[in-house]
């Protein structure tokens, strides 16, 4: 969707329409639940915190000022339920290589997959952020620095440094690259 | 070509976002280089299994949460000099509103509109010269109020009450209230 139209969409959240909230929330969850997944401490419940983050949207949209500061918005909210729902007694273990979605893919793909999500996940939080939000694609390299609050020039480097810290280990365990380069003619 | 630069042209290839210049430069660097076009398909697997992998996991988070429905309670903007008057209102609501919904204040007084609804008999005492009775009735007064805002109640991420505007014409039966 379009900045502009997103823009309209948030202002009319902002003013209380139901609708408009339903709308951003669709717009924005994967992000959200990127944010959470980057910054979820052991033992955190994922759904729920998402869970928290649609309530207190819901309940707190109104008070947002700027609704180009709806991903910043958003995110310091994910980011303090993590600090919340961590401290929930009885949460389940849930990062990024979770199991019902590990289920639902063929024996290889879920190797592959919960490799990356693994060497994901054993990057710096500063490095896994930008590379998580930008793989989820549709986010440019500028909104992945507005939204977390960086220069565009930091963002560019972190994610080099991501990438090549990801593509090394995957090239280490032959892994996806090696059957890459026996199609390649 | 630096390897920060190089590194910088392999991630805009990897995520579809390279420019003309960037071929350019990848062409002229393979040209001085074999290993190139491996780096490249290396940058090319590794981001479509980064890709698929987080898209996945995420999308299968993300997709089955919605915003959650009317779980607070509804309250408006009270005016500061008519809050005794909302107080009364909310104690002859009790009896009927949900237990997750609150009655309305309102801005001002209500408006008497000078219809009376027939009165209930909620007791009948026979006098003691046994020719008359004692009453008991419940009168009934058509009010007219205007709220002019609607607040919701809930709880923010940090369990602590939070409020938020409301939209009447999306509250499921707002003539309930």
């Amino acid at each position: 969707m379009a900045e502009r139209p997103i823009a309209d969409v948030v202002r009319r959240a902002i003013a209380g329409d139901r609708a408009a909230q339903d709308a951003v929330w669709r717009e924005h969850r994967r992000f959200v639940a990127a944010v959470l997944l980057c910054h979820a401490p052991p033992g955190l419940d994922v759904e729920d915190a998402l869970q928290d983050v649609a309530l207190a949207l819901v309940r707190r949209i109104g008070t947002l000022a700027d609704p180009a500061k709806i991903r910043p918005w958003l995110r310091s909210i994910a980011i303090r339920a993590t600090a919340s729902a961590a401290r929930r007694p009885g949460v389940e273990t849930e990062r990024l290589e979770d199991a019902a979605a590990r289920d639902a893919r063929g024996a290889d793909d879920r190797d592959e997959a919960a490799v990356v999500l693994r060497l994901v996940e054993e990057l710096p939080v500063e490095l896994r952020e930008p590379l998580v939000l930008r793989a989820l694609r549709g986010l440019s390299q500028r909104e992945i620095a507005d939204a977390l609050g960086l220069a565009e020039t930091t963002i560019e480097t972190r994610l080099v440094r991501a990438r090549r810290a990801v593509r090394d280990a995957l090239a280490r365990r032959g892994r996806p690259t090696a059957t890459i380069r026996e199609t390649k003619t | 070509m630096n390897d920060h630069r190089q590194a910088a042209l392999l991630d805009r290839l990897a995520t579809r976002s390279a420019t003309s210049d960037d071929f350019r430069d990848l062409a002229a660097m393979a040209a001085l280089d074999d290993g190139a076009w491996d780096r490249a398909a290396e940058a090319l697997g590794a981001e479509a299994a980064l890709e698929r992998a987080v898209g996945e996991r995420v999308a299968a988070l993300a997709d089955r949460v919605e915003l959650p429905r009317r779980r607070g309670r509804l309250v408006a903007a009270a005016a500061a000099g008519w809050l005794a008057a909302a107080a009364a209102g909310v104690l002859a609501w009790a009896g009927r509103a949900s237990p997750d919904v609150a009655p309305p204040a309102a801005s001002a007084p209500p408006a008497v509109s000078g219809v009376e609804l027939p009165r209930l008999l909620l007791e009948a005492i026979p006098l003691a010269g046994g020719t008359g009775i004692e009453l008991v009735t419940l009168r009934r007064i058509v009010e007219r109020t205007t709220v002019p805002s609607l607040f919701e109640i809930g709880v923010d991420e940090h369990g602590s009450p939070a409020v938020a505007p409301a939209v009447a014409s999306r509250l499921k039966a707002p003539e309930s209230l």
